[in-house]
């Protein structure tokens, strides 16, 4: 049984090996099936990092290419994802940078309309929280909203998001901290908010 | 019954600490365990609440709640996803293009330097070439003068148009045409209705018209190829054309023009006479009046826009463009014209002809976007699905083998009547949440321009439930996306009306007055919703206000915009747009033109 497991993930592990060879030999089928297997991920991890909807598009975009771009690089230490996580993380942080130091973008008129928006997908069962998270995300700085996603999303340790923002650890932890905190004060003050009857059936 | 204060901190004390990847002892670890278990039971419902006991810390269990929902990466594709593979494998493919040209630039320029050098090391060889040169002219003369061709030396180059892609009715000179089966001569005309057409000139120039536009390809054959865009809109992409060769895409007597690159003009009617709008996507493109010395014409670079005042036939003076800069969200639909090229970025091999009842189902070739039937297109050799699309039911799933040469024509049948009504008219620009409920609060907003033509459409039945704001506004903003700005208005006006005083129709608001100002060339429409919103006030009116300005210069109000711009400097002395305003401003006062429909 544990053999015949081992085979069939060895198997996917060739599988992903010579799917990331082929588009690096820019194989135009192989390019496509890359993109569609990591679209909708590279997408919500954008929108995650990044509050602004059109800039988040802009984003998830450029770090698509990238990836299809990098597919030389990709070694079977790691599954597809997490190495394609690493690269979007890096280039939609970029990304994010650069808008902010541009004084004015026009991708402000749309922030307002879009910071409530859902997320794209409703097929997945959302646990019970009082708002959906991405409100709650859309709530925080950006700085403590970007440790937060790498490190719940995407399962990075301090040490890791440190090296991908370039900060120092004690910095990170002490912003996944106050993050932490902030999120527990904003479901309070929903929970809060919420009529007694409603509290009591909770 | 809730947590104990003091157990309740140190757990999340704790839990910061582990989540900081600090190493818990077993006690500890022990604690947090013990406290999840009684406290917060993670396990959920048939509905996908959380299952609680009587035990339960609402807190904790939903911050727990928060973070399995943060950890929950892997969303199924949508629509969003699909047009993102699209758009990026889009830019990808253009961006090798204009990698390789490039580098074919460079080597050529390598070429030649290498020849002056070597012509300055042999002084001989350029009166060589002299000779040669005077000697071939007079033997072709000869040739010419007695009626004896040489090979290939034909005194008009030869090109090979072709039609391409076709979806929905698309007339080439007035007979319907199709993919794969329509050359093109110069002079033809290529007329869309509800759907796309493309052109591939000499493999490797793409023209693609937007629904309802018309195009005449009044010079196919260089080297200076012109296309004359007579109404609607068209996107272009060409590889770097040989020297002395260059596109012409003419609309209103304003030429915009490339020699290789990627772009889209747009021709828009309004009452100062039409105007032809330029976005460069790529590369750089000349704007300028066409048969003219181009000495008032601008050298537009990627993401900028040109919008140039030109005249109905091409004649009389043409003020100098005005260039912007556009976002790549802007760019989207532009892109979106051209996202059918991909299907012959290959070698072309086959043709597939897609049609059958009822007409409008959305056809996909792989995970690519066909059009909506019936429709006509080139596509690459090899093993395809296609399916074909109605109102979410699948009308047909189709293997195919494709080979070099095959004509594949698929004819498809509806099994049942679509099982919802639908929209009777501008179904193309209509997304599919924009069933639209009349009220007289929603007319208020509808803009007078438009009324009367969305009067005589069919809205199609109420919904019982009505979609949440957040809902429209992604609605809306995809329409956006896609282009179909009517569409978006029609979204925009719904949330305004079902979700009136909520932070997402204020926005709203703000985004229906820009559209109307900006893509659907309404500033009178546009007026209402932005003063609506500035008389409520929030966080978007200097937003509001500039947009508002902008909609009284283009309707010449001179004194209303006058004093909008005098109230804006005085609200808003630090913005961005100050600079731009204050010499708008001085040129009002000085102009003292006011115009005899301010009121």
């Amino acid at each position: 049984m544990q053999q015949a497991s081992s085979m069939k993930r060895n198997g996917a592990v060739a599988a992903d090996l010579s799917l990331m060879r082929r588009v690096a030999a820019a194989d135009r089928h192989a390019q496509r099936v890359l993109a569609h297997r990591l679209a909708a991920r590279v997408q919500r991890i954008s929108q995650r990092l990044i509050r602004n909807r059109a800039d988040a598009d802009d984003a998830a975009q450029l770090a698509l290419i990238e990836i299809l771009r990098s597919a030389g690089t990709y070694q079977d230490i790691s599954s597809i994802e997490r190495w394609a996580d690493r690269i979007t993380v890096r280039t939609v942080l970029r990304h994010a940078r650069n808008q902010r130091r541009k004084p004015w973008h026009l991708g402000a008129l749309v922030d307002v309309e879009t910071v409530s928006a859902p997320p794209p997908e409703e097929a997945e069962p959302r646990a019970a929280a009082p708002r959906p998270v991405d409100e709650y995300l859309a709530e925080l700085p950006a700085a403590r909203r970007e440790v937060l996603v790498m490190k719940h999303s995407l399962g990075y340790t301090t040490q890791e998001i440190a090296e991908l923002t370039n900060s120092p650890v004690g910095t990170i932890k002490d912003r996944l901290v106050a993050a932490r905190k902030q999120l527990r004060k904003l479901i309070g003050r929903d929970l809060r908010m919420r009529s007694p009857e409603r509290e009591n059936d909770l | 019954m809730s947590a104990p204060v003091n157990e309740h901190e140190r757990y999340l004390e704790l839990a910061d600490r582990e989540a900081c990847d600090e190493a818990l002892t077993a006690d500890e670890r022990e604690f947090c365990r013990a406290f999840e278990q009684r406290y917060a039971p993670r396990s959920l419902g048939q509905s996908g609440e959380i299952a609680m006991g009587s035990q339960g810390h609402p807190a904790v269990t939903h911050e727990l709640a928060m973070y399995a929902d943060l950890s929950r990466m892997n969303p199924a594709p949508d629509a969003s996803s699909r047009a993102l593979v699209d758009r990026a494998l889009a830019r990808l493919d253009f961006e090798a293009a204009a990698e390789a040209a490039a580098e074919a630039a460079r080597k050529s320029d390598e070429l030649n330097e290498i020849n002056l050098l070597r012509r300055s090391r042999r002084p001989g060889w350029g009166a060589w070439v002299t000779v040669a040169g005077f000697a071939l002219g007079a033997l072709y003369a000869v040739l010419d003068r007695t009626g004896v061709g040489l090979p290939g030396t034909a005194s008009t180059p030869l090109a090979r148009a072709e039609l391409v892609y076709a979806s929905g009715t698309v007339k080439v000179s007035d007979a319907n045409g199709a993919a794969g089966r329509t050359l093109l001569a110069a002079g033809s005309v290529i007329e869309t209705q509800s759907g796309g057409a493309c052109v591939l000139i000499d493999n490797d120039i793409n023209v693609c018209l937007a629904p309802n536009s018309r195009m005449r390809l009044t010079n196919i054959a260089g080297p200076a190829r012109i296309i004359d865009l007579e109404s609607g809109k068209l996107a272009t992409r060409l590889s770097t054309q040989p020297e002395g060769m260059s596109l012409s895409i003419v609309t209103s007597g304003i030429a915009s023009t490339a020699v290789g690159t990627a772009y889209s003009v747009e021709r828009l009617d309004g009452a100062d006479g039409p105007q032809a709008i330029t976005t460069v996507l790529n590369g750089k493109v000349r704007v300028g009046r066409h048969d003219a010395e181009q000495s008032d014409a601008v050298i537009v670079n990627a993401h900028e826009r040109a919008v140039s005042q030109g005249h109905s036939h091409g004649r009389g003076p043409v003020a100098k463009p005005s260039v912007t800069s556009v976002r790549r969200t802007e760019e989207a639909p532009s892109w979106a014209l051209l996202g059918p090229t991909v299907l012959w970025h290959d070698p072309v091999a086959a043709t597939l002809e897609v049609h059958g009842d009822p007409a409008g189902a959305e056809a996909w070739l792989d995970d690519q976007w066909l059009g909506a039937t019936p429709v006509s297109s080139l596509i690459p050799v090899g093993e395809h699905r296609l399916t074909v699309r109605k109102d979410d039911r699948d009308l047909l799933s189709r293997d195919l083998h494709v080979h070099a040469g095959d004509a594949h024509d698929i004819r498809y049948e509806a099994g049942q009547p679509a099982p919802t009504a639908q929209l009777r008219a501008a179904d193309d620009e209509r997304p599919a949440g924009a069933h639209v409920r009349r009220s007289s609060r929603m007319r208020d907003y509808k803009s007078s321009a438009h009324a009367s033509r969305d009067d005589d459409l069919d809205l199609g039945p109420e919904r019982p439930e009505p979609e949440s704001g957040a809902e429209l506004l992604r609605q809306a903003r995809q329409a956006v996306r896609a282009g179909q700005f009517r569409g978006a208005a029609l979204v925009y006006e719904k949330l305004i009306d079902a979700h009136a005083g909520s932070e997402e129709a204020l926005a709203a608001l703000v985004a229906l007055g820009q559209l109307r100002l900006n893509q659907l060339s309404d500033p009178r429409g546009a007026l209402k919703p932005l003063d609506t919103y500035l008389r409520h006030g929030g966080a978007l009116e200097e937003v509001a206000r500039v947009a508002r300005i902008d909609a009284l210069q283009k309707l010449h109000r001179a004194d209303d915009e006058r004093v909008a711009i005098e109230d804006f400097l005085r609200q808003h002395s630090r913005s961005f747009e100050t600079k731009r305003l204050r010499a708008r401003l001085d040129a009002l006062r000085q102009s003292k033109d006011v115009s005899p429909n301010a009121p």
